[in-house]
């Protein structure tokens, strides 16, 4: 999910990836404000089952893409943006985030080759994503 | 507002910044500091108009612009969140744009001095995101 070709890992402390949660009738207004070509996406490793989640392009060419988006899983849910941010071990940084005061909105769960994520509410309540890239070998 | 210290102006249709809006900046500044080892340090772009809300900026490196950004919430009844920030190319084009598409505009478009221009929306089904304008060379 890198934005780059050269497949850099982000740092841990910095943004890797922003994500939409909605319905397929907001991607269509996405596209069309920042001219984002839309493009179905698993990730390598996950199960063949999986629900294709749908990467923003400027480019059909790029590698990634600039941003991303999945299905809400239930009509009530808010759609909302939330941004991932790179940790080192996410079952550490989970432990500490409940300790400081966030709750778990959704648990540790692989997304295949690119490691594993969670999404917690800050104290206040706002939406944050955490990260953990797959070690390198 | 690059995400990293060469301040590499960002491309059109990219993010170009995550900022949190929040209730509670202190304590904000506190959580996302513990968990994140973010340094916060205020910042008032030059040529920001007089009356503009207080800024900080988080902080990996102290030398670098920072990952993200964070104010108080800029209406009371705007629940905490983080906002990505989309680069456009005219902000007013693409609030007019947006708002013909179904959104609504939460911040009208305004200057941030040196850093350009920007507004915040909420697109059809309510996400918010940001349009940021890079200043002309």
């Amino acid at each position: 999910m890198s934005e780059t070709s050269e497949m850099t890992l982000p740092k841990p402390g910095t943004v890797s990836w922003n994500q939409l949660i909605a319905t397929s009738a907001n991607a269509a207004f996405y596209a069309k404000l920042f001219d984002w070509q839309l493009a179905p996406f698993v990730p390598p490793g996950m199960p063949a089952d999986t629900q294709p989640f749908t990467l923003f392009k400027t480019d059909p060419d790029m590698l990634g893409g600039v941003a991303g988006m999945v299905q809400k899983q239930k009509p009530e849910q808010p759609s909302q943006w939330i941004p991932y941010i790179v940790v080192e071990n996410l079952d550490a940084a989970l432990t500490k985030a409940v300790a400081l005061g966030a709750t778990i909105r959704t648990a540790a769960k692989s997304i295949g080759e690119f490691g594993k994520i969670a999404i917690i509410l800050d104290p206040e309540g706002a939406t944050v994503g955490l990260h953990e890239f797959p070690k390198q070998s | 507002m690059s995400q990293t210290s060469e301040m590499t102006k960002p491309k059109t249709g990219e993010v170009s910044w995550n900022e949190l809006v929040t209730k509670d900046t202190k304590g904000a500044a506190n959580f996302y500091g513990k968990l994140f080892g973010w340094q916060s340090a205020p910042f008032t772009p030059q040529g920001t108009p007089s009356g503009a809300p207080p800024y900080t900026l988080f902080k990996l490196d102290p030398n670098s612009m920072g990952v993200g950004g964070m104010m108080q919430v800029p209406h009371p009844e705007m629940p905490s969140q983080w906002i990505p920030y989309v680069s456009v190319d005219d902000v007013d084009k693409s609030v007019a744009q947006a708002t013909k598409l179904g959104a609504k505009t939460c911040v009208p478009a305004m200057s941030i001095g040196e850093i350009g221009r920007i507004a915040i929306i909420q697109d059809p089904q309510g996400a918010t995101i940001g349009l940021h304008e890079c200043p002309k060379e």
